[in-house]
């Protein structure tokens, strides 16, 4: 699967799937629901990160970050700080992982999440807002249940890739 | 890395950011709207859908409601005019009472599990940093960021989140201090010997000025004496309804008020009473 600068896909859909995946995250949900609702923008960072790692990396996942500190006004550089090391990681791991079956693939995207819900609870509890409920944890889960779904909503932007 | 870290930390102990974000708030303001579209065709659906006698039912509640409420107003006034007249012969400042403006949640989800809400008034309505939130129950939280059209508010319920409180019943003064659960606030540091029952209700203690004094927060639910602990175990139960209110109440100290010290007013008040004045010995 090699991929020519020919096979990059325009920047405004890049962006607009990020702004997309911010409605979705700020997408009011009752309480009990509320705990099953995925992290859509950094599902949305990784399938990027995956299928064009030339060009999105650490540097998009910041900037990714940034914008979801302005979404929940929250301490700024909080989410800039997980992002980017999650978009590192799965910059990295995208050759690999991109010529698996989905449910790896899944299995992947839930460690890369916990990881960055795990930054973020650090950074947390150095800013003395502790908040290790259980309930966080199930965005990971949740995540992972969803990636099926990212593939098949950005799937469009990619005609050129068949994936499985 | 390094960038985001420096940034964390700039951000977490200085205020420098403040414009920044009042102009990332305006930026994702339309995002916000975007989002809120379903929920108030929801509304809107759900208003028109309301049968004519149900709105009669309502209609007769909100206004016996008022008059009431109009009832108990004339009495307050008269009060506040008795209680004006009362701390001035005590010389001490009158207690006004607060300005309000009324502001409605967006409804738009905030970091997940954090304890906060988005507000529909920012610094175009002359909203600050550390304003205190009421609803119609009692003491919300308080709001901790702002930007033109938006504010998040902090509860009562956030961790760290701290309100100076006194026991209504009897003056003593405690803290109460947020778990992170919406039902649940900490009441920490009180000694085994210290006056308070299940049931008391805990009021702001206008202590820090941040707060007005005498808004209501959390009435006592448990009182748990451990032999192996230096202090009470104290487990309160917030009075607004955090999770229901649609409207919050913003309120504008108009004055700052003091907090009730006896000991002291009473020596001012002798002192007042000995030295000068006809005009009180005649009252």
């Amino acid at each position: 699967m090699l991929l020519g600068s020919s096979n990059y896909r325009p920047l405004w859909i890049v962006v607009g799937s990020f702004l997309i995946a911010g409605c979705l995250n700020i997408l009011p949900m009752g309480i009990m629901a509320g705990y099953f609702q995925p992290d859509w923008v950094v599902l949305v960072l990784i399938y990027w990160c995956f299928w064009e790692p030339e060009r999105i990396g650490a540097g998009a996942g910041w900037c990714a970050g940034i914008f979801l500190d302005m979404l929940d006004y929250g301490t700024f550089g909080k989410h800039a700080l997980a992002k980017l090391v999650c978009g590192f990681l799965a910059n990295r791991i995208s050759l690999r992982l991109r010529s698996y079956p989905v449910w790896q693939q899944s299995a992947a995207v839930g460690v890369l999440i916990a990881i960055d819900t795990l930054i973020v609870a650090i950074v947390q509890l150095f800013l003395d807002e502790p908040n290790l409920s259980i309930g966080r944890w199930c965005t990971p889960l949740a995540s992972m249940v969803m990636w099926p779904v990212v593939l098949i909503m950005l799937k469009p932007a990619f005609p050129r890739h068949g994936f499985r | 890395m390094l960038v985001s870290v420096i940034l964390i930390n700039i951000d977490a102990h200085t205020n420098t950011l403040s414009p920044v974000r009042a102009l990332s708030g305006l930026l994702i303001t339309p995002l916000q709207q975007l989002v809120l579209i379903p929920s108030q065709f929801a509304q809107w659906v759900a208003g028109r859908a309301i049968s004519t006698p149900e709105l009669r039912d309502q209609l007769t509640q909100v206004k016996n409601a008022n008059l009431q409420l109009r009832v108990r107003q004339q009495q307050i006034s008269s009060l506040q005019a008795e209680n004006q007249r009362l701390r001035q012969l005590l010389s001490a400042s009158p207690r006004g009472l607060n300005r309000v403006m009324l502001a409605e949640l967006v409804d738009v989800s905030l970091e997940p599990y954090s304890q906060s809400l988005l507000v529909n008034k920012g610094l175009s309505q002359e909203v600050f940093l550390g304003q205190p939130v009421l609803d119609a129950q009692g003491v919300m939280g308080q709001v901790v960021q702002t930007s033109y059209y938006r504010s998040a508010v902090a509860l009562i319920t956030d961790p760290g989140q701290t309100v100076p409180v006194m026991i209504e019943r009897n003056g003593f003064r405690a803290f109460s201090v947020g778990i992170g659960q919406s039902d649940q606030l900490d009441v920490p540091y009180l000694n085994r010997n210290t006056d308070i029952r299940k049931g008391d209700l805990l009021i702001t203690s206008g202590m820090g000025g941040r707060f007005p004094y005498g808004y209501p927060v959390a009435t006592i639910r448990t009182v748990t004496v451990d032999v192996n602990e230096p202090f009470l175990r104290v487990i309160a139960e917030p009075i607004a309804k955090l999770n229901y209110s649609r409207e919050v109440l913003l309120a504008w100290p108009g004055d700052i008020p003091e907090p009730i010290d006896t000991p002291d007013a009473i020596g001012v008040s002798e002192k007042q009473i000995s030295g000068d004045t006809p005009n009180v010995a005649g009252q």
